[in-house]
């Protein structure tokens, strides 16, 4: 599925992650996101992280996150469109 | 600084800023707020160090009305961020929302006017195309037809309904949101004598319990339901309660799922009001105080006939827990927890619905049936109980309801039907007495039938000019009321539109439109709110606005002798002045932009809003905040004041002083609600053992609507490219399909092969299948059936008769289908 041209350019995304408040659970779980490739947190307090993610195909690893049972809910508040691609006409 | 490095500062700042805000929320123990509604927006913004300037602007796609930040640079829209600064969504989006700026760059912009010749479009000029748009007009004024939607502007709305009713003396104009709200419209009307919800989003934030009425927001309205789920994430207790007829998104947020046979919804809702009285916990005094009791007419109509209290009672009695638990296969203890919580006076309770209820051959029913059920339990009033309608389109409220862009209204409410509704706006629009036509136009289904008729077999309408929709695909079956067009010589077809689609396929004049914030605008979102953008970026080649289109075609036709085109005092119909008093050719492209034309119209369109306590604010106000809901009310030191609840004293400055409640538009001018009695009856088409599946229809989160923006968005796009059948893992058992294959879905108007997706996105029970709408290359709306209520002439899309067959096999059975 992914878009040849997408991988060209990255795009900047900012999230709220909503954690489980389980500690070993979150713990574990801020150790898994931490290994992703250009996923930045902070932790702000509650059980919502701050992320800004810096990626190629940010929906897939946004999809990705549903694998971490640590996490309970994805919120993306902000996302880059610099460099529109242009696409074909859909199939019509 | 950097530019990567400024937006990853940005996009933090963001998010942090969102938790921060809750944090707070949960430290005061309350919901969180956004900047109050009447805060100042920044005055134009200039650009920031990385030379991004960022504006705002109301999301492009559905009703829920949230803001987003648009960053522009160098011309283009390069990002989108969710605004903190609305009251609507909090700086959340939803991946639709935050792709929003995509939709602007696909490469297949319609980018010039082009005119069909010997079966091909060419490239022709704006000139021509407005001169040939006049001359079709002129040779059968009573013959065209204009088509909208709730994704008009409200200027563009008005302009439209203008032309048409106080100039061309036609009310064959319609919006697309007859196939999405016109039941909601006559649910309200017929309950209330006005339109639109009394409630708000606030209520989302107070109730204990909120009951999806065959509606699923967590897909269509995603940041309405985070705000709900984000509840529960700060600790709060709240009930979700799925009446459904199909697993979904929602669904799995739910407490309780109930699921029904598709159209015993009203069985059901009768069923909670007769336990009600019943067990004795319906509301004796909010009934006493505030409510009167409606039946059916025969034939039915809008405000049907009174009945007593008794009366009522007595209908209900054959809804007992057995009955409607036959008819609607909802269990009986299910039944009583619904009647019981509506029982219980220390919950609130909100019902939402879209669709579900509305796209329903019995959709004015249902409306009332669930406000009459809000109204005799008394969960009406207070914030957090209330009974709200959501829209699916961004200005279906602003646009289509209260400029009313329909065939049988005017502006503020009026109708065309009434002598001095015709009067009150033939004198702000300065016409000669009886220049409004006072027979209702055709509604859409009917429309576009006529237009799909020869016109020697009845087909009277020749000639749509289609703006901001795509019918070819939206119709419902489009064999009838879309595709019959072809071959029939005489009828013509306009589409204004940003990318082709399969409405300019059957087209024979395409004209390139102007899109978002290409242009300015004012949208009217689902809680009554009026939100103002300004035009950010330029569109492409010579697409241009839809409103401009409007005046155009309305000058050429006063330029060919129209003479409605002028008023009663001989002046053209849009005739509008600069600060100086001299006319500003807005017709003319290269004037058009001399003056903030939207304002204008707006301004214009404003007068019509105080004549049922609908008053929007000045727009010059709007384009200072992120909206205000009507009524907005001058205060005595000049500042504008909104209303979040209306019919509410504690809100609404229109409520009498010590009434508490009042319904000041009431049906039976005494200022109370109607609670009807309207029966359970089975749907037009059910399934049989021809075809003995239930086909419903809808719509997916990714995509918007027909898809024509959002599949030009490659991360859209890429997450859903296609539609697809959804069925019970059983039947698809049964029938040796497997997740992937393709099967002919056949109804008894057409046939469409669609891969099967099975226990993907949602599942449908046993019997029953689904397919989206927003495929171009899969066109459902082929098999869907134009059977529409009887009152606001709503066709049903969730229901219809089907069979299911592999590729190459014969069609399955009913025996086969249960086995």
């Amino acid at each position: 599925m992914q878009d040849p041209a997408a991988a060209a350019c990255t795009r900047i995304s900012s999230l709220v992650l909503t954690l489980t408040e389980e500690p070993a659970l979150r713990a574990l779980t801020l150790k898994e996101l931490a290994r992703i490739p250009g996923l930045e947190l902070e932790e702000r307090g509650g059980p919502w992280v701050a992320a800004v993610l810096d990626s190629a195909d940010p929906e897939a690893v946004i999809d990705g996150f549903g694998r971490l049972p640590g996490i309970r809910f994805v919120e993306v508040i902000f996302v880059e469109v610099t460099e529109p691609r242009l696409l074909e006409t859909p199939n019509h | 600084m950097e530019r990567r490095l400024f937006l990853k500062t940005t996009a933090l700042a963001a998010a942090t800023a969102v938790i921060a805000q809750r944090l707070a929320a949960n430290e005061g123990g309350a919901a969180p707020a956004g900047v109050p509604a009447g805060a100042p927006a920044p005055s134009r913004p200039e650009a920031g160090p990385d030379g991004i300037r960022w504006d705002k602007a109301p999301c492009r796609f559905c009703g829920t009305g949230c803001t987003v930040r648009v960053g522009v640079k160098d011309g283009r829209v390069v990002a989108i961020q969710g605004d903190q600064l609305a009251d609507v969504n909090k700086g959340l989006l939803c991946m639709k929302g935050y792709h929003v700026g995509g939709i602007l760059y696909g490469r297949d912009r319609l980018t010039t006017p082009q005119l069909r010749r010997n079966g091909k479009l060419e490239d022709i000029s704006w000139e021509e195309a407005i001169d040939v748009i006049a001359r079709r007009i002129m040779r059968n004024p009573a013959g065209f037809g204009f088509y909208g939607s709730g994704q008009w502007t409200i200027p563009e709305g008005y302009a439209a309904q203008k032309l048409m009713k106080a100039g061309l003396s036609n009310n064959h104009i319609e919006p697309n949101a007859r196939l999405c709200m016109a039941s909601a419209v006559t649910g309200y009307l017929s309950v209330y004598g006005v339109d639109e919800p009394a409630g708000c989003y606030e209520d989302l934030d107070a109730a204990d319990v909120i009951i999806l009425w065959g509606n699923n927001p967590a897909e269509m309205h995603p940041v309405l339901f985070s705000r709900i789920v984000d509840r529960r994430t700060r600790g709060q207790k709240v009930t979700i309660i799925d009446l459904g007829t199909r697993r979904t998104r929602s669904t799995e947020y739910a407490d309780h799922y109930i699921e029904f046979r598709p159209q015993s919804d009203l069985a059901i809702a009768n069923g909670i009001a007769h336990l009600l009285l019943a067990k004795g916990t319906w509301d004796r005094d909010f009934v006493a105080k505030h409510c009167n009791f409606r039946k059916d007419t025969a034939p039915v109509s809008l405000n049907g006939q009174a009945m007593t209290f008794d009366e009522y009672k007595a209908a209900l009695a054959e809804y007992t827990p057995e009955k409607v638990s036959a008819i609607s296969g909802v269990s009986v203890e299910k039944l009583h927890l619904l009647a019981e919580l509506f029982g219980r006076r220390d919950l609130r309770i909100t019902s939402l619905w879209c669709m579900g209820m509305n796209q329903h051959t019995r959709g004015t029913a249902i409306n009332r049936l669930v406000h009459g059920v809000h109204l005799l339990s008394g969960h009406w009033g207070r914030p957090g109980d209330a009974p709200t309608s959501l829209t699916g389109q961004p200005s279906a409220c602003g646009t289509a309801r209260e400029v009313g862009t329909m065939c049988h209204f005017l502006p503020g409410g009026r109708l065309v039907a009434k002598p001095e509704h015709r009067r009150d706006c033939e004198q702000l629009w300065n016409l000669p007495e009886g220049r409004i036509n006072p027979k209702p136009g055709h509604h859409t289904v009917e429309l576009w039938t006529r237009f799909c008729t020869p016109t020697g077999k009845g087909g009277d309408i020749d000639t749509i000019l289609v703006q901001v929709t795509n019918p070819g695909q939206t119709m419902p079956n489009l064999g009838k009321t879309f595709n019959a067009k072809k071959g029939l010589e005489d009828k013509f077809l306009i589409v204004s539109d940003v990318y082709p689609s399969a409405t300019t396929a059957l087209a024979d004049l395409v004209l390139p439109a102007a899109l978002w914030v290409e242009k300015n605008g004012v949208y009217g979102n689902s809680e009554r709110r009026t939100q103002q953008w300004f035009k950010q970026v330029q569109p492409p080649g010579q697409a241009r606005n839809d409103v401009w289109m409007t005046l155009a075609i309305a000058r050429r036709l006063y330029e060919l002798g129209h003479p409605g085109m002028k008023d009663r005092d001989g002046r053209f119909l849009f005739s509008f002045n600069d600060a100086h008093g001299h006319e500003v050719p807005v017709w003319d492209w290269e004037h058009f932009e001399d003056i903030n034309t939207d304002r204008a119209l707006f301004e214009e369109y404003r007068r019509f809003t105080f004549m049922k306590h609908k008053n929007v604010a000045p727009y010059d106000e709007l384009a200072r905040v992120r909206g205000l809901r009507w009524p907005v009310v001058e205060q005595a030191d000049g500042s504008f004041r909104e209303t979040p609840f209306r019919f509410m004293e504690f809100s609404d400055p229109y409520v009498r002083k010590g009434a508490g409640i009042q319904f000041y538009h009431s049906v039976t001018n005494d200022d109370r609600a109607l609670i009807w009695f309207n029966p359970y009856e089975a749907a037009p088409e059910e399934p049989d053992t021809e075809y003995p599946f239930w086909l419903c229809t809808g719509r997916v989160i990714e995509h918007w609507h027909t898809g024509t923006m959002t599949m030009r968005v490659p991360q859209l796009r890429n997450s859903m490219p296609n539609a697809y059948v959804e069925l019970h893992p059983e039947d698809a058992a049964a029938a040796g399909i497997r997740p992937g294959d393709t099967v002919v879905v056949e109804t008894r108007r057409g046939k469409l092969e669609l891969p099967v997706w099975i226990d993907g996105r949602g599942r449908p029970p046993r019997g029953s299948l689904f397919v989206p709408f927003f495929d171009q290359n899969f066109l459902v709306n082929q098999l869907t059936l134009e059977a529409h209520c009887p009152i606001s002439k709503q066709p049903d899309y969730k229901k219809c008769a089907a069979r299911i067959s592999r590729r190459g096999a014969v069609a399955q059975t009913r025996t086969e289908a249960r086995t």
